[in-house]
């Protein structure tokens, strides 16, 4: 028997985990359809002017998708912080290995997939109704449209890693923490950032005190310098492949902390 | 097949349970855990499958170190703790799902279990009675005939023809290839149904002998009035004195565990010494 991976056991798995979710799965959809229609009609009716942009469509998205990722990725793993379902999950005779994997595509790739289908629904619903009403609706901002912003493929990359780094960070979280993971591994989340646009605010201001800048605070990104009058941008060639390449690491290193967290898990 | 060694555990922050830890169990048996009250039952019982790890030492199955939790291994185990997790699905979706992680599943065995405890298959788990839900697991865990069973208080929540209904099908369900380890506080319940006692208290193994063995060596009785018989242990009843005695004709009696048990954690120096050294023997 392969105790690692067997596609068999695998398949059982995802069978079992599918047959005991299917009433929680179709309900967050509906709740999922639920928020996307509200938070269009929220937007729409607070404007002054009968259109439906592209931004305000994209603004939502990014709402809706991310938010629910954070959402989803930090359940995930919250039957294996229940007294009495962690006995069952850890004894269920499939591998270690073969448990987060299921878990880590159920939470990304299938979550994508149902996420954007429900979203593209509700917003095709949304929009014939105010279509109808006479509203100027634009289409929907795409992958080329973004890709045609000033910076676009340096924001498409970054939108890219936020969607991976914030699945990563909350599966994290969804194994650290027993209770109300979602809102613990937000705050954590949180604190993270803060503390390091802190630190590292702190220390630019410190190594460079007279000098006014536009930076991102993030690693390896171009620095804006304006000094008497003059403006500077230092940057090393290829930064963003660097910014890539470190966050690929960091979403590397919290995917291997949640699947280790589920290694030592105990009852 | 069970073989802890030299296991030592302790919960985070908390003084360690178990120290230095020596316990072998063999197929073929149906073990009794007797222990008071929070005295580590359920957490032996943990190490024992892997759901604890052992702040040191080693507990293994079959020679494969249980920590690994290797699905060969989880295949071979079967644990129902006092309160099993019981999903939200019906009894044959139940069996449709998880049933094909046991490769020996007995579906004919299990519909003979579910008869005798007459547990409904077309409901949802989670409507029926704590008692029918645990008669289902047990029920369950029974056809999967892994080569261990291990049972924390399995007749808590049962009603009284249920325990009876218990005692004889796990006592048919068991053979040579199975090791069954059964943990419970309520002795009566299963004095008829096991064939060693294990007594854990302060952290040792007090006590690991067959009741065979047993009751070569000892004798169970009472006594009224005085009696020139070598008393090792007795509390005093209404009728007399129930005591356990020495037994060197080897006559035949039937074991109190209950009066054994307290004997054991009595620290009765006396029977102590005795069962320790007989045991070892």
């Amino acid at each position: 028997m392969n105790n690692v991976f067997s596609l068999n056991r695998f398949l059982l798995l995802a069978r079992g985990h599918f047959k005991k979710n299917l009433k929680t799965y179709v309900v967050s959809c509906l709740v999922f359809a639920g928020v996307t229609f509200g938070l269009f009609y929220l937007l729409i009716s607070s404007k002054r002017a009968e259109v439906v942009t592209a931004g305000d469509q994209f603004a939502i998205y990014v709402i809706v998708i991310y938010g629910g990722l954070f959402i989803f990725s930090a359940s995930i793993f919250q039957p294996f912080q229940h007294a009495r379902e962690r006995i069952f999950q850890l004894l269920l005779p499939a591998s270690r290995f073969e448990k987060f994997l299921l878990a880590w595509l159920v939470s990304l790739v299938g979550y994508t997939a149902c996420a954007n289908g429900i979203f593209f629904v509700a917003r095709y619903g949304v929009l014939q109704y105010y279509m109808l009403k006479g509203y100027e609706v634009s289409a929907f901002p795409g992958y080329s449209w973004l890709l045609h912003q000033k910076d676009g493929e340096t924001l498409a990359a970054m939108f890219g890693m936020i969607y991976v780094f914030i699945h990563a960070f909350a599966l994290v979280g969804s194994m650290i923490f027993r209770k109300i993971a979602v809102l613990k591994a937000s705050f954590l989340l949180l604190l993270v950032l803060a503390g390091y646009w802190i630190f590292i605010g702190t220390l630019f201001k410190t190594l460079f005190p007279q000098v006014a800048t536009t930076a991102s605070l993030l690693p390896f990104t171009p620095l804006h310098i304006t000094n008497e009058g003059t403006s500077y941008t230092v940057a090393i060639s290829g930064w963003l492949y660097w910014l890539l390449a470190l966050s690929l690491v960091i979403i590397g290193l919290l995917w291997l902390a949640a699947y280790h967290k589920l290694r030592e898990k105990e009852a | 097949m069970v073989r802890l060694s030299d296991l030592t555990f302790g919960y985070k922050n908390q003084p360690t349970l178990f120290n230095g830890l020596d316990l072998q169990l063999e197929a073929g048996h149906i073990y009794g855990l007797l222990g008071k009250n929070g005295v580590g039952k359920t957490t032996l019982l943990k190490n024992m499958i892997g759901l604890c790890y052992p702040t040191s030492g080693q507990a293994t199955l079959g020679g494969v170190d249980v920590t690994k939790r290797r699905p060969d291994l989880l295949s071979q185990v079967f644990f129902l703790p006092e309160e099993p997790f019981i999903p939200d699905m019906t009894a044959k979706t139940f069996l449709k799902t998880i049933s094909p992680f046991y490769p020996n599943f007995d579906r004919l065995q299990f519909q003979r279990y579910q008869d005798d405890f007459e547990v409904p298959l077309e409901r949802v788990l989670t409507k029926l009675s704590l008692g029918q839900q645990k008669k289902f697991m047990v029920a369950f865990g029974l056809a999967c005939r892994t080569a261990l069973l291990v049972m924390d208080e399995p007749t808590n929540g049962l009603d009284i023809p249920s325990k009876v209904q218990f005692r004889k099908v796990l006592a048919a369900a068991v053979d040579d290839e199975r090791c069954v380890v059964l943990s419970t506080h309520q002795v009566r319940d299963l004095d008829s149904l096991i064939d060693s006692v294990v007594v854990l208290h302060d952290g040792q193994i007090k006590l690991h002998i067959s009741l065979d063995r047993l009751t070569e060596r000892i004798r169970f009785g009472k006594i009224l009035g005085t009696s020139n018989e070598t008393l090792l242990y007795g509390e005093e009843a209404f009728d007399g004195v129930h005591a356990i005695l020495s037994n060197p004709e080897g006559i035949a009696s039937r074991p109190d565990l209950e009066l054994l048990f307290n004997a054991v954690i009595s620290n009765s120096a006396v029977i102590s010494d005795y069962l320790t050294t007989e045991a070892k023997q």
